[in-house]
């Protein structure tokens, strides 16, 4: 423990922790609405057409994230104003969004002259190579979200649950759908620093459907996905040191672990409760 | 009640989906103490002439005119049961909330005035004991009472209820009849139904639609009203006392 608590001398160490808290706050809050709203699909679609941007930017030498921030809003602005009139091919649309993204990206950054890039880093991601700079910003954006949350709590708890009913309220539904896609959006931008573009959907949905199992009232389900996203977070942090495993997939694999411990006892529970009765 | 301009306008509207007409040149009133049925066949435009009212959808052509008053939560509206998702994180009290919204307009928490609506309504519908309920765990007729109750808790100016008895038992029918009876002498009460039967003691006025849209106003259901209503293929038997059988509009 001592050892652990030692390592947070090291800056380094500082700033994953708490860019894992700040991350953790966000996937409570925006996974939630991610969850329960069904855009997982297309929250995977935008993190990956953002790798596109990401490609581009690092071929012409600008700030890689700044790439994938850019064509990760453009995506849900795209998705939020046009996906919705057809149903049924916007499901083909956010596929070959997935793609194109993935494939522009790895062109881009195959050709980049010099240093090759580590793609790993991208694609995974590392906690550890977060910068003060971009753990400060993560915590700009939690406080955006908590904000945006605060004045609009009821509305976009409407909107989510029931979007004609939210309209027949006066509430301006298509607005905040789109604006919840850009909010996702800005999140997996930010989460890919931590996790990596193909992981950071376990990140938007782990925490919100173990929290689904735990309690059912949706501010108690935001409060404790974030909680369990820190869990997921810090303790994947400890766990990538402690079995030198890089960070990405033990934050993944400790909240999956969790998630099927929280299932297995709710089984259990219900059949307790089934012998009673 | 004297008031018998309509709230509730529709002229000749047409709507449709991609290039298939739903409805066609659909016109209709509604007016202060109507109790509306609106029935006719699956896909045969019920439910979207219920939402080009409401504002949810806007017509290729044709006018909607509403009186109704532009305060929050003027319009009591209960959707279609079946398009809920029952995992949704939610408990009864918070679902009863929602109908507050607005009322309270944007930017401002519910506060005591909205609590005590909730309290109300809930007390009315025999829902006080679920109130911390997660929505999931609901009998089909106990959920159909909370999306009545959330929908009341405004103090509409006029409520559409959307295939109300749906999954509804036999029990929370009469309830369920009743209030609406009882409220329909306040308001003007518009229900999409399938099934005319549970609602022919209640219903005032009926208006049939599948593509077309006819309409019988109480008491002027004459033989040549009904000539004229061609083309309308729905089976339409009434019980209920008194006994009001429309015929099978001619095919």
């Amino acid at each position: 423990m001592s050892g652990l608590v030692n390592l947070l001398a090291h800056e380094f160490i500082r700033n994953a922790v708490l860019a894992g808290v700040a991350a953790a706050v966000l996937c409570g809050v925006i996974g939630t609405f991610v969850v329960v709203k069904r855009l997982v699909f297309v929250s995977g679609g935008i993190s990956h057409a953002a790798f596109g941007g990401l490609g581009v930017c690092y071929y012409f030498g600008f700030e890689p994230m700044l790439g994938a921030a850019a064509t990760a809003v453009i995506s849900a602005l795209a998705l939020g104003t046009f996906g919705r009139e057809r149903g049924r091919s916007q499901d083909a649309v956010i596929g070959i969004l997935w793609a194109v993204g993935m494939a522009i990206g790895v062109i881009f950054i195959y050709k980049t002259p010099g240093y090759a890039p580590n793609l790993m880093t991208y694609l995974f991601g590392n906690i550890l190579t977060v910068t003060r700079g971009q753990m400060l910003l993560t915590w700009a954006l939690v406080g955006v979200v908590l904000v945006l949350l605060l004045l609009f709590f009821k509305e976009f708890v409407a909107v989510a649950f029931d979007e004609p009913f939210a309209a027949v309220q006066g509430v301006p539904v298509r607005s905040a759908v789109t604006g919840l896609l850009v909010l996702a959006a800005l999140a997996v931008v930010f989460l890919i620093q931590l996790v990596g573009i193909i992981l950071v959907i376990a990140l938007l949905t782990i925490p919100p459907v173990a929290s689904m199992m735990l309690v059912r009232s949706f501010a108690a389900v935001l409060a404790l996905s974030s909680a369990l996203g820190a869990v997921m977070t810090l303790g994947g942090l400890a766990l990538s040191y402690g079995l030198d495993v890089p960070s990405g997939p033990a934050i993944v694999l400790l909240g999956f672990a969790f998630l099927v411990a929280v299932a297995w006892t709710r089984r259990l529970g219900a059949g307790r409760q089934r012998a009673a009765v | 009640m004297t008031d018998r301009s309509p709230l509730v306008e529709i002229e000749d509207v047409t709507f449709g989906y991609g290039r298939e007409v739903v409805l066609d040149r659909v016109s209709l009133a509604i007016r202060q103490g109507d109790f509306l049925a609106v029935i006719g066949p699956n896909g045969g435009g019920k439910t979207t002439l219920l939402k080009l009212v409401l504002g949810l959808l806007q017509p290729w052509s044709g006018r909607v005119r509403t009186r109704i008053s532009g305060r929050g939560g003027a319009i009591g509206y209960v959707p279609q049961f079946s398009t809920f998702d029952k995992s949704f994180p939610l408990q009864v009290r918070e679902a009863v909330t929602m109908g507050r919204l607005g009322v309270r307009g944007p930017l401002r928490r519910y506060g005591a005035d909205d609590r005590r609506a909730v309290d109300a309504v809930l007390g009315r519908f025999g829902l006080r004991p679920l109130a911390s309920t997660p929505i999931g765990d609901l009998s089909g007729g106990q959920l159909q009472r909370v999306l009545i109750a959330r929908a009341l808790v405004s103090e509409p100016e006029i409520l559409f209820l959307d295939e109300p008895l749906a999954s509804i038992d036999a029990e929370f029918r009469e309830v369920l009849l009743a209030t609406l009876n009882e409220l329909n002498e306040r308001i003007p009460v518009v229900l999409v139904t399938h099934d005319m039967t549970p609602f022919a003691g209640v219903a005032r006025q009926i208006a049939c639609v599948n593509r077309a849209l006819h309409y019988h106003p109480r008491g002027e259901l004459t033989a040549e009203m009904l000539e004229e209503v061609y083309g309308c293929p729905v089976e339409l038997v009434a019980h209920g006392v008194p006994h009001r059988v429309l015929r099978h509009h001619g095919d």
